[in-house]
């Protein structure tokens, strides 16, 4: 899972900073992770000395004073926890960054909120897996969810993913959890879960001597930090610090429309995954009407009305609209429009509003638009006029990392602090790609990257060229360029005066003189622990305990409990799996009755197995459901009168909603809100469909041939 | 041999469910392709393990039921697999062959260092028996070998959900997440050593998505087949010794 991780770091680090340069330094961030114990050490004893010990965990004194685990020694070669958690975990943060891609040319809103319920599903896999990580997820996506309020308050359909997948994590991760309820409130003397700085338990975090003590409150905070991780955290905040400076900027720019403003420049440019992007001008000026209209993506919307040439009824659904558009004309596209699709849950709200009023169940269920768009116009600058195209959007993720951060300073999740060390990975991952980013955007600058980083114009941004001017620096270097490369790029940095230009140049040369200094500082202990790990090679069993282990595996009674000395290696429970008494110091635990029985009685009783074949298919469906149940469409829900024609989903005044019907059954002219409102687009969604359609085999099929006659209008 | 074939097949499963599922057109291939490996890693324990507590045990039927149920939710998105791939064939690799050149790099040299340190560590055995391992694997590997060992003929041979006794305090229950533990134990019980049990979902499954690669190498145009193939091949000189000697 090792290689699966880094194969995922890198591709999530790219989206999430647009930075190559930086993926690979986060990456190098991560696996030399480690704090100033290897740097004293050497500087006292010697390189050799140095190698020959855990500079991880010890400083000079050899105590074990210093709070980390490194990265691959103590982590992921050790704990299989980790090793299965940590990729999918960077999984479903990927997950999560493409589904709250609100720029230009991102997704239609059913594919956002199947983004969102398929990670709710895969994080709600890691309780059994690695708890520390399911809780590191949740605070992340938990932030981001409260963070892009703008966004779903602009457009509630997006509000019904994030709940869905709420539900689905509930569902999946709940009864993972209540596993360890009771663990968690009696285990350890009632004392398994602890609160209070872990810093204050350790020498380093006890005092701020010297120079620490110029930092108000916290300086014994930043000197544990700083014996454990380096300059990790200082660069964390910076980096934080950096990317709020250019959604600021870029929130200053809203009321000055750009005419090429570097709207082009989307997150996931870098990666690739986003095509069919509208051209500079185009989404500048959808954009500059955009931000007055009312939902998100509109920008992309108004391009597509504008370009349309068909007679595509205005108020039909416009995402989908444009998800077809894009989809039709895309070239290299790698998304497909989303087509007609409802979840299982929003079957359920369905089914429940047609109980209501019909005033209301119009505004509840989305007929009669309500939308809160203020926030979102307030907002979107600040993610659309960034140099990054998306700082907004990792500021988001920057806070949530920062959350995982705090919580695990205060909160101890169990006995021995040092495990919060797997929680705070979760904040390394995102930290570090953040810190990459900023430590790579010298050599961005130098190299001349600007069309697919944003490290040349954070260079400029830090001799404080006007952000209008950056971004206009920036649409002409990824612009596809008409002459040669050289040309365009000089002509791209006429936009920016030549004193600045040279000062940048300094800026930058300075800066890039200090990244060897910083990563020294960040990595060298991580990396000497790294290549220790090589030189160390132990016997874990003799031949006399293997051939113990099978004689008791052949002889005993599997729930057979050995007593044995105080070690962790035994061949009864290595080698048999039998039981111990009590394996290690430090606790002892009252036998319970069954735990000597071999009788029948001890096996679970008759309503486990229920119980679990009850939630495995429920479970099963449910996700099948929320994620890929998209046969029906919204529309269909409603029947209309015999005879009546029903556009865009509204109904005629006075009449309700009567429940589930099929299209099928509905027997004549049905416009479904959702669908596309013309026979091309129609047979363009249908045939991206496809896949889906083939996916769901037979049935789902034939789904799709009873649909197209009655998308006809 | 079995657990290990288990094991590659699952993997693949991985790849071709969310390859085949809805959220695949927004993901690049490199993601598809590890992201498949860490689906088709922990799901198939979670699936065993589910079936196991219908079946309160972990045996041949609990495999068999396991494997259809997961043989069947792979083969309903197969069709939509063969479509993504086919759609990714025509538009090609625009866009993000730099990136899965890079990824492949990286993870060829991170092999490069990885592969000797979990061959080393994942309790690999000298000519007399002796088992082996090294630095905090020494320390944490034996608890993990307990686990899967408590499944496979002790004290957890009665799966359950919620009634899992701790293998460490005789009595009590386990209060720990057992997955990973869970999934070597499978593997185990197909045939496979624990040793390959442990070291398998740590690096093996290397050759098998950069055998994918190279087959992609050679159907999608445009792909820098070189690159890949010379990928492929370094990798495997660099596993095969290890494995051999292993």
């Amino acid at each position: 899972m090792c290689l699966s991780f880094i194969g995922l770091f890198y591709s999530f680090a790219v989206r999430l900073t647009r930075s190559r340069i930086g993926a690979i330094i986060g990456l190098l961030l991560t696996i030399g992770s480690g704090g100033q114990g290897g740097i004293n050490i050497l500087m006292r004893d010697g390189l050799k000395r140095a190698l020959e010990q855990d500079v991880i965990q010890n400083d000079v004194t050899g105590d074990g004073k210093v709070f980390w685990f490194a990265f691959v020694p103590h982590v992921f070669l050790p704990q299989r926890g980790a090793n299965f958690a940590y990729p999918l975990a960077l999984l479903v943060l990927t997950l999560v960054w493409k589904a709250t891609d609100f720029t230009s040319g991102s997704m239609a809103p059913g594919d956002k909120r199947r983004l969102l319920q398929y990670a709710a599903a895969l994080a709600a896999l890691t309780p059994l897996v690695q708890a520390h990580t399911f809780i590191g997820l949740a605070l992340i996506i938990g932030t981001v969810f409260v963070l892009d309020a703008h966004k779903w308050m602009a457009d509630l359909r997006i509000l019904g993913g994030w709940i869905a997948a709420g539900v689905v994590a509930a569902i999946l991760g709940w009864p993972q959890m209540a596993l360890f309820r009771k663990h968690v409130e009696k285990g350890h003397g009632g004392s398994f879960i602890k609160q209070g700085w872990i810093h204050r338990n350790h020498d380093f975090g006890r005092d701020a001597p010297g120079l620490w003590g110029m930092i108000p409150m916290a300086g014994a905070f930043f000197r544990f930090w700083w014996m454990s991780l380096g300059p990790a955290v200082p660069l964390f905040f910076v980096a934080l610090a950096i990317y709020a400076f250019d959604s600021y900027k870029g929130l200053l720019l809203r009321k000055k429309p750009l005419t090429a403003a570097g709207a082009a420049s989307t997150a996931d440019s870098a990666s690739g995954a986003s095509t069919g992007k509208a051209t500079d001008e185009d989404a500048a000026s959808g954009r500059a009407s955009g931000v007055s209209s009312s939902t998100s993506g509109s920008a992309l919307r108004q391009r597509n009305k504008g370009d349309s040439d068909d007679d595509s009824d205005a108020s039909a659904d416009s995402d989908d609209a444009a998800a077809a558009k894009k989809g039709k004309n895309a070239v290299g596209g790698t998304f497909t429009a989303s087509g007609p699709d409802v979840s299982l849950a929003e079957h359920l709200v369905a089914v429940t509003l047609a109980q209501l009023p019909t005033p209301l169940s119009n505004v509840l269920s989305g007929r009669t638009p309500v939308r809160y768009t203020a926030l979102d116009n307030l907002l979107r600058p600040a993610n659309d006029c960034s140099v990054h195209g998306r700082s907004l959007d990792a500021l988001k993720f920057g806070v949530g990392a920062l959350l995982v951060f705090l919580f695990g300073n205060y909160v101890n999740l169990q006995p021995w602090d040092r495990d919060n060390c797997k929680l705070f990975y979760i904040w390394v991952f995102i930290a570090t790609a953040l810190v990459g980013s900023l430590l790579a955007a010298p050599f961005e600058y130098i190299l001349g990257l600007g069309a697919s980083s944003a490290g040349p114009a954070r260079v400029y941004q830090a001799v404080m060229v006007p952000q209008r001017d950056l971004l206009v620096f920036n649409a002409a270097v990824s612009r596809p360029s008409s002459g040669s490369g050289s040309s365009a790029k000089s002509s791209a940095a006429e936009h920016i005066g030549v004193g600045r230009r040279r000062i940048a140049g300094t800026v930058s040369l300075i800066w890039l003189l200090a990244v060897p200094v910083l990563m020294f500082f960040a990595c060298a202990s991580g990396f000497m622990l790294f290549a220790r790990e090589y030189n160390l090679y132990h016997q874990l069993l003799d031949e006399d305990q293997i051939r113990m282990g099978n004689y008791i595996k052949e002889h005993l009674a599997p729930k057979s409990v050995i007593m044995h000395r105080d070690i962790h290696i035994m061949p009864s429970s290595c080698i048999a799996g039998r039981p111990s008494l009590v394996a290690y110091t430090g606790e002892w635990n009252s036998l319970e009755p069954q735990a000597h029985s071999t009788s029948p009685s001890a096996r679970p009783p008759l309503f486990m197995p229920v119980f679990i074949i009850a939630f495995l298919f429920s479970s099963f469906f449910f996700v099948r459901c929320c994620c890929r149940l998209d046969v029906v469409s919204r529309v269909q829900l409603l029947r209309p009168r015999q005879g009546q024609e029903v556009r865009d989903g509204q109904l005629p005044q006075g009449q309700r909603p009567r429940g589930l019907q099929r299209h099928e059954e509905v027997g004549h002219e049905v416009r479904p809100r959702r669908a596309p409102a013309h026979p091309p687009q129609a047979q363009a969604a249908a045939a991206r469909g496809g896949g889906r359609a083939q996916g769901r085999g037979k049935d789902a099929a034939g789904e799709g041939q009873r649909l197209r006659p009655s998308l006809r209008p | 041999m079995m657990g290990l074939v288990w094991y590659a097949a699952t993997l693949a499963g991985g790849f071709i469910w969310l390859g085949g599922s809805s959220v695949a057109s927004s993901l690049t291939t490199v993601e598809i392709l590890w992201g498949g490996l860490a689906v088709g890693t922990i799901i198939p324990a979670f699936v065993t393990y589910l079936i196991g507590c219908c079946l309160s045990m972990l045996e041949i039927q609990t495999l068999i039921l396991s494997n259809l149920l997961m043989l069947y939710c792979v083969a309903e998105r197969v069709p939509a697999f063969m479509a993504e791939v086919k759609r990714r064939a025509k538009r090609g690799f625009a866009g993000e062959r730099l990136d899965a050149v890079i990824s492949t790099i990286l993870i060829a040299v991170a092999s490069a260092f990885f592969w000797p340190l979990y061959t080393t560590r994942m309790i690999p055995s000298d000519e007399h028996g002796r088992v082996y391992s090294g630095g905090s694997c020494w320390a944490d590997l034996p608890i993990h070998m307990t686990i899967a060992e408590s499944f496979l003929t002790g004290r957890n041979q009665d799966v359950s959900w919620g009634d899992m006794h701790s293998p460490v305090f005789a009595g009590e229950k386990m209060y720990y997440p057992f997955i990973p533990d869970w999934h070597a134990a499978v593997m185990v019980k197909l045939g496979a050593t624990m040793r390959w049990g442990f070291l398998a979902p740590g690096e093996l499954f290397l050759l098998l998505p950069f055998h994918v690669l190279r087959c992609s190498s050679f159907r999608f145009p445009g792909f820098n087949r070189l690159l890949a193939c010379l990928a492929c091949f370094s990798l495997s000189s660099i596993a095969l010794p290890h494995m051999q000697a292993s």
